[in-house]
């Protein structure tokens, strides 16, 4: 398996980082099929030199330096292609990087990761550039929105990668594919260059092989950019490492069998290590879905409005201003990210406000209110990743059966409290992910709990 | 939700939709919206709405030019004598 450590402890003595990168470029060419990336950058070779050169001066390597990773495709690299996964930013090369492009400097950026169009979606299937494969079994979906970025690390095609996480994105996928994902605290990484989605909510998160590898990057790209008024001042102070964890029963009574099977297993082992746990009430969690399903398409639409075919992106270039507008829109968007344009428009225009984006929000301070009360009784709280198993393309055909598969994330992207979701087990070749939520700023102690679940 | 109803949000979300995609739509929405409605169940009285997961304080900074690497207006579709170049907004349909 590769690791960060690992592969930086042999360069330059078992390969060069030229030779690495090579490899990890014959490997993406191996696995097209799978289709994890969107844009492959030449400019990879290029970084993989410096760093051979470093090297040779006797440099050591620190954070990513030379690891060969990949980025989602609504990441701005200066002078890559960013596609977001949608036509109507085919022909976008971004004018500046991404606040986290700057902090992994000295990483091999290998490629941008297909995704779902705007990261609308849950299973790589809304991508214009078509669907992403589960490289666990090409048959099923590899989860969403962070696709590509999970398939990448899943298939040996990258050592780590980034994802953003608006209601599961990073977390739902990992858990699909087989790998660790983190959803970090609202604002513990900039967002500046991070294409906006549900401003309230996005997270730029880490995919990787192992809990050690996600507080790497983690600790990497984190901090204050005084480019995102939302981004914090974020010291990692030492945590806990016994644990009395959390579980919400009401909502464990839904979930897939075998999902279910994997989720009894895993307390069976962490309580052997000495973890407690307990139930406990989470009355408003059920909510979630209909709470985000106001706020993200109103934040949407107001933030998709930018694409308009006059200011940069795809233009339709038909008849005057109104009907270049119509046209644009409604040729180079796809179907999911149209939705969510009417859901929004509709919850927002004059009369709506009140009944539904108001209202979401409240109920949203009920909700972080039940995170507030469990965690004055517990350190963590435990759920599957996902309600059910990877499923097949074409089988979630309904919209509102695919929101439903963010049930369980959604809740601590609502509060904004951090996130990760470990390997927990496979139904078949199907990876089954758990997820760990704690506290607002202890992602420390996500660590800590995920290196002692990988040791079960 | 009705074909009519989705017309007139299509208008003001600017995108143009065919016949049969109104029609989906319509269905689409209103089970979405049908589902969404469960919200009315919670006790909302007295409930402040959510802000910020973390309290943040206002951050200002003074109004200052800086300079600038790039040029943006080279990716408008369409641009003149570097400004970004649109169809006319005022005449007389409009």
């Amino acid at each position: 398996m590769n690791s960060i450590k690992k592969i930086q402890s042999e360069l330059g003595k078992e390969y060069s980082c030229v030779d690495i990168t090579k490899k990890f470029l014959k490997t993406i060419e191996d696995k097209k099929d799978i289709n994890a990336f969107i844009t492959i950058r030449a400019e990879a070779l290029e970084e993989a030199k410096s760093i051979d050169k470093k090297l040779k001066e006797g440099k050591k390597l620190t954070g990513v330096m030379g690891v060969p990773m990949a980025i989602k495709d609504n990441i701005l690299i200066k002078g890559t292609r960013c596609t977001a996964a949608s036509k109507i930013l085919d022909n976008y090369i971004a004018p500046y990087s991404a606040n986290v492009i700057d902090k992994l400097e000295g990483a091999i950026i290998l490629g941008k990761t297909n995704m779902d169009e705007f990261a609308h979606g849950s299973s790589g299937e809304h991508s214009a550039y078509g669907a992403t494969k589960n490289p666990n079994n090409t048959e099923y979906v590899p989860g969403g929105s962070s696709s590509g970025s999970a398939a990448s690390v899943a298939g040996d095609m990258a050592v780590c990668a980034l994802g953003s996480d608006t209601a599961g994105s990073v977390r739902q996928p990992a858990s699909f594919c087989g790998v660790v994902g983190l959803k970090p605290t609202y604002g513990a990484v900039s967002r500046y260059g991070l294409m906006s989605m549900v401003c309230s909510l996005d997270q730029i998160g880490p995919l990787t092989n192992s809990v050690e590898d996600a507080e790497i990057v983690f600790n990497t790209i984190k901090g204050k950019d005084e480019r995102d008024s939302t981004s914090l001042d974020y010291e990692v102070e030492d945590d806990k490492k016994e644990f009395v964890v959390g579980i919400p029963e009401e909502l464990i009574n839904n979930i897939d069998t075998d999902v279910k099977g994997i989720f009894d297993d895993s307390i069976k082992k962490l309580e052997e290590k000495g973890v407690k746990f307990k139930s406990i009430k989470m009355p408003h969690f059920k909510y979630g879905i209909s709470c985000y399903y106001i706020i993200t398409p109103a934040e949407i639409s107001s933030n998709l409005s930018r694409y308009d075919g006059v200011k940069f992106g795809m233009s339709s270039r038909s008849g005057d201003i109104l009907s270049n507008y119509l046209e644009t829109r409604g040729q180079y968007f796809g179907e999911e990210v149209k939705r969510r344009i009417m859901i929004g428009t509709h919850v927002l225009s004059s009369g709506y406000y009140d009944a539904y984006y108001l209202r979401a929000q409240k109920v949203r301070t009920k909700i972080v209110e039940d995170f507030n009360n469990a965690f004055e009784d517990v350190d963590l709280i435990f759920t599957p990743t996902a309600p059910s198993l990877p499923f097949k393309f074409g089988d979630m055909m309904d919209p509102l059966s695919m929101y439903m598969s963010d049930l369980l994330t959604v809740p601590a992207s609502l509060a904004g409290v951090p996130a990760i979701s470990l390997p927990a087990g496979r139904v078949g070749d199907l990876p089954v992910g758990m997820q760990f939520i704690a506290p607002v700023l202890k992602e420390k102690r996500l660590f800590n709990i995920g290196k002692l679940f990988e040791q079960c | 939700m009705n074909k009519d109803k989705v017309q007139q949000i299509a208008n003001l979300a600017r995108i143009k939709f065919s016949d049969k995609e109104l029609e989906v739509l319509a269905e689409e929405l209103s089970s979405i919206f049908s589902y969404i409605d469960q919200l009315k169940e919670v006790d909302v009285k007295d409930v402040e709405p959510f802000i910020h997961a973390i309290d943040l304080k206002n951050v200002t900074r003074k109004d200052e030019v800086k300079s600038c690497d790039v040029n943006l207006v080279e990716l408008a579709p369409e641009s003149k004598n570097n400004f970004v170049k649109t169809k006319p907004i005022f005449n007389e349909q409009h």
